[in-house]
């Protein structure tokens, strides 16, 4: 029982952080139709942001907020400079400009600053254990599932109610026909960058405050896993990206348990492996965007 | 179905003696770029070496960059999918080759755990080479089955998984690659000349040999514009497949000689830098074009070389203060940023690349206006479709969620007559079309031809069974020449057609729908009405037993819309094909159609002659319009 439960709080754990990270790609990928390979960069970004708040001695919390303003500041940023000039070319042309532009940043991350892992001190409220009985749940997954949550509501809230949060849901579903409706493109474009910014500084958090360390490629793995798990979920749809993610997490987590220990440096392969060969059942995602498969 | 297929003419056989003749524009220009290409690259290769411009290694990585470019464009540039994986495939043939190069003694050192079998053999560079390139093929077959049922970003992400995974397996099975530490001493006096560039001469030929098939057609049809490619009888998987195989067969060969030019390999040598190598080097040189993958790779190996030199130049400043006590930095990753910068610089600036997607031969030879005989030819003189042949819908329906498109539609066509199916604007037309010819599943009914039930055949497997059709919003292949539009079709009809032959039954539609001139000029370039007449001429050389016109003449002009009449009425008198005709031009319906069908949202109204149908009172109504807020 303990350990179903722990298992059970993993999932939810890996989960919610991928679903965090894969949302974010949607977001954009519902306004551009692109999936913006430096999104792990803007977890990284996120990193080092906190990492020089906590060196200038600001207090852990204000610099969590600061960093994840600072991630969606950057996000637009990169859209501003880099995608822009290419607004209307083929969502193949952004995605291989968002691949050099993280792989600069990646160069960028190891020169000026460190090509090694630099510890972050996490609070100690974050560190150290729960025991409820025979029961032992890490603060960092407690923290992680609830802010997870309550951010993921949030969003749900933002995107049906708040007007800005209705004209991105409109411009996803037709770019074209929410701009003659007098959407501003540049502005809500900006906004979905923004927003992109934020959902992966908010996992980056949550990442962080499990390791305790910023590296150059600490975004890399958890993003090409979110890049799948979002094609997995279906491009369309946010949902698709809850599912996707929770679809990984569940995944991860069960490997964990069950691969034998000399197998377990093969886990993320497999797990990629997997994901790639669930994409051959449903090139289209569990949420489908094109309802006529090819026949 | 397919009953005149064992009748194929085989008519244009003289031209066929002279050997050659036998080859179709693809081929010329695949040779020429190659005979170029090839020479070219040794005598750069000798040059340099003659007067020492360049170290023997660093030649002999331009080869091997050559290599690998080439067969990443391969597949990147024939599928449009820019495959960010390949340098897996770049690492399991390096891999795969110093196991089967590398010395006992070594390996019993380096990898003690080693089986074996392979550890007690030490072959020459070519076998091992040999042995790497069919390992990386067999993997690029596995990978295959998921990558050719991919399109566009999902194809693109999930290549760049495959990077990873292989990367995680370098580093994970210690026993057979040594883990994160490299392999050394590899040996390297086995990568002479001889084996470099026989390697290129391979790869190259390879490359240009696929190029000149009708896969490499076909796939590119796909790449422009897949519907329509289905709907002339291609399937996609196979072609992708292809081509996805031959380039990891090519690049693995080019990771196995990595290998022993540069004589230490590690993990981190396949990741993202090389990653990003390769990828800049096709975008670079225009990696549509084998020629431009050629150039790319030669220019990013000298940029490659001059970044390097220059980091270590500027490594010996490293920790001098520079003012106000900064301190000069460790300078690294010079290259990768410059790569991603000038990947940027490229897209901004010339996304098709130096050589802007064409191949060499393209460039320095304009292809002759018209080398063709027997121009003028009546095409497909034993193309005659058999009077029995029928084509036949039953309660066909078509609904998406509640809205129902299509509702029990029945009708038939049959061989040699021309069925008009006309209604008002959103009357389920285009979509019955669709329906018909594989693009739609049909939510229930029934799809016969010749009394065999095709309601679940596949877009190609219906043409190929002979449903010819045309697009309301012109579908063609757009960077393909507008012969090359046709032989596709001609191609898939008769799978074992001659190169030449195939380009002459192609040119000899052209002929018949007035586009003779227009052959070697790329689709995207015609006017419009050429474009439609195009699309007809692509369907026709399917040899389809049934012909189904969305819209032939909108937009068409009144001489035109006359020519086009008369072109029809040729094509059934002709070669009796049986015309499902969707058409707003009432007056051509009406003066063209034996029967016609009346579609009004979703159903059939009437059918019937002309005469019958322009007197129903129904259709006047669905035409003059009634009240509209009647569903």
């Amino acid at each position: 029982m303990e350990e179903f439960i722990q298992y059970l709080i993993s999932i939810l754990n890996l989960g919610s952080i991928y679903a965090l990270l894969a949302l974010g790609l949607v977001v954009v990928f519902g306004q551009l139709g692109f999936l913006n390979f430096a999104h792990g960069d803007l977890m990284t970004l996120f990193g080092y942001a906190l990492l020089f708040q906590i060196g200038w001695g600001l207090p852990f919390w204000i610099a969590v907020v600061i960093a994840i303003m600072f991630a969606g500041g950057c996000a637009v940023m990169m859209e501003r400079v880099a995608f822009r000039p290419l607004r209307g070319r083929s969502p193949m042309t952004l995605l291989i400009t968002s691949f050099a532009i993280s792989g600069a940043l990646h160069v960028v991350f190891q020169v000026a600053i460190s090509p090694r892992s630099k510890p972050i001190p996490i609070p100690e409220f974050l560190s150290g254990y729960i025991t409820m009985g025979d029961l032992f749940i890490s603060r960092a997954q407690i923290f992680t599932i609830i802010v997870a949550f309550t951010s993921l509501i949030l969003l749900r809230i933002f995107l049906a109610r708040s007007r800005l949060g209705i004209c991105l849901r409109a411009s996803a579903s037709d770019f074209d026909v929410a701009r003659t409706m007098g959407i501003q493109a540049n502005r809500v474009i900006a906004m979905a960058f923004f927003l992109s910014g934020v959902l992966a500084g908010m996992a980056a958090l949550l990442w962080i405050s499990q390791r305790g360390a910023v590296h150059p490629a600490l975004g890399l793995t958890p993003m090409i896993k979110a890049l799948i798990a979002a094609i997995i979920g279906g491009l369309s749809n946010p949902k698709g990206a809850l599912y996707g993610g929770f679809l990984l997490g569940g995944l991860e987590a069960t490997l964990l348990q069950i691969l034998p220990d000399n197998l377990v440096v093969f886990r993320d392969a497999i797990v990629l492996l997997l994901l790639i060969v669930f994409l051959v059942y449903r090139p289209n995602g569990i949420i489908s965007s094109n309802p006529e498969p090819m026949r | 179905m397919n009953v005149q297929s064992k009748t194929l003419p085989n008519d244009s056989a003289p031209d066929m003696t002279a050997r050659g003749l036998a080859w179709d524009h693809r081929t010329k220009d695949s040779l020429i770029s190659f005979a170029i290409l090839f020479p070219v690259i040794i005598a750069i290769v000798g040059i340099a070496l003659f007067f020492g411009l360049a170290s023997k290694t660093l030649l002999m990585l331009g080869c091997v960059n050559v290599i690998a470019a080439v067969g990443l464009g391969l597949f990147s540039g024939t599928s449009g999918i820019l495959s960010l994986g390949h340098v897996a495939f770049f690492g399991i043939g390096a891999y795969v080759t110093t196991w089967f190069t590398l010395s006992p003694d070594l390996k019993s050192f380096l990898l003690a755990d080693m089986p074996e079998f392979i550890k007690n053999v030490e072959w020459p560079l070519p076998l091992a080479l040999v042995v790497g390139v069919l390992a990386c093929a067999l993997v690029g077959a596995v990978f295959g089955i998921v990558m050719m049922r991919l399109r566009d970003t999902a194809a693109v992400i999930a290549s760049f998984g495959l990077v990873i995974i292989a990367y995680l397996i370098f580093i994970g099975a210690k026993t057979l690659t040594n883990g994160k530490q490299s392999l050394y001493a590899l040996p390297t006096d086995q990568a002479n000349w001889w084996v470099i560039l026989g390697s290129v001469g391979v790869a190259l030929g390879a490359a240009f040999y696929l190029k000149a098939t009708k896969y490499s057609r076909h796939l590119e049809a796909v790449r422009d514009e897949e519907q329509a490619a289905r709907s002339v009888g291609i399937e996609p998987q196979i072609n992708i497949f292809i081509f996805w195989v031959a380039s990891a067969a090519i690049v693995g060969l080019a990771g196995g000689l990595y290998a022993h030019v540069v004589g230490v390999i590690s993990p981190n040598g396949f990741y993202l830098e090389k990653t990003f190598a390769l990828v800049v080097m096709i975008i670079l040189g225009g990696y549509r074009a084998i020629s431009g993958c050629v150039v790319g790779a030669v220019v990013i190996t000298i940029a490659e070389e001059i970044f390097r030199k220059t980091e270590e130049h500027l490594s010996t400043f490293a920790g001098t203060e520079l003012i106000w006590g900064i301190e000069f930095p460790m300078v690294f990753g010079l290259t990768a940023i410059s790569f991603s910068i000038l990947i940027l610089i490229v897209l901004y600036l010339r996304p098709e690349g130096v050589l802007g997607y064409r191949e060499l031969a393209t460039m320095l030879f304009a292809p002759q206006a018209d080398a063709d005989p027997q121009d003028g030819t009546a095409p497909g003189a034993a193309f005659k479709v058999q009077g029995d042949n029928k084509l036949a819908t039953e309660g066909l329906s078509k609904s998406y969620g509640g809205l129902q498109a299509l509702s029990d539609v029945t009708l038939h066509v049959d061989a040699g007559e021309i069925v008009g199916l006309i209604g008002p604007n959103g009357a389920g037309k285009t979509t019955f079309i669709n329906v018909l010819t594989g693009i739609l599943f049909a939510t229930s009914g029934k799809i016969s031809i010749n009394h065999s039930d095709a309601t679940l055949w596949s877009a190609h497997r219906l043409a190929r069974a002979g449903l010819g059709r045309t697009y309301q919003n012109i579908r063609l292949f757009s960077s393909l020449t507008a012969l090359e539009n046709v032989i596709c079709a001609v191609t898939v009809k008769t799978p074992g057609i001659g190169r030449r032959q195939a380009q002459v039954r192609a040119r000899s539609w052209l002929v018949l729908l007035n586009l003779q001139d227009k052959g070697d000029t790329l689709s995207c370039n015609l006017a419009y009405g050429d474009q439609r007449r195009l699309e007809i001429a692509r369907a026709l050389a399917l040899e389809p037993n049934f012909l189904l016109l969305d819209e032939p003449a909108a937009g068409m002009n009144a001489q035109e819309t006359q020519d086009l009449k008369i072109l029809l009425q040729k094509i059934v008198d002709d070669f009796g094909v049986g015309v499902l005709l969707v058409e707003h031009d009432l007056k051509m319906v009406m003066e063209l159609c034996h029967r016609i069908y009346v579609l009004n949202k979703g159903e059939l109204i009437a059918n019937g002659t002309p005469k019958e149908v322009s007197a129903n009172a129904h259709v006047i109504e669905a035409y003059v319009g009634e009240d509209e807020e009647d569903t």
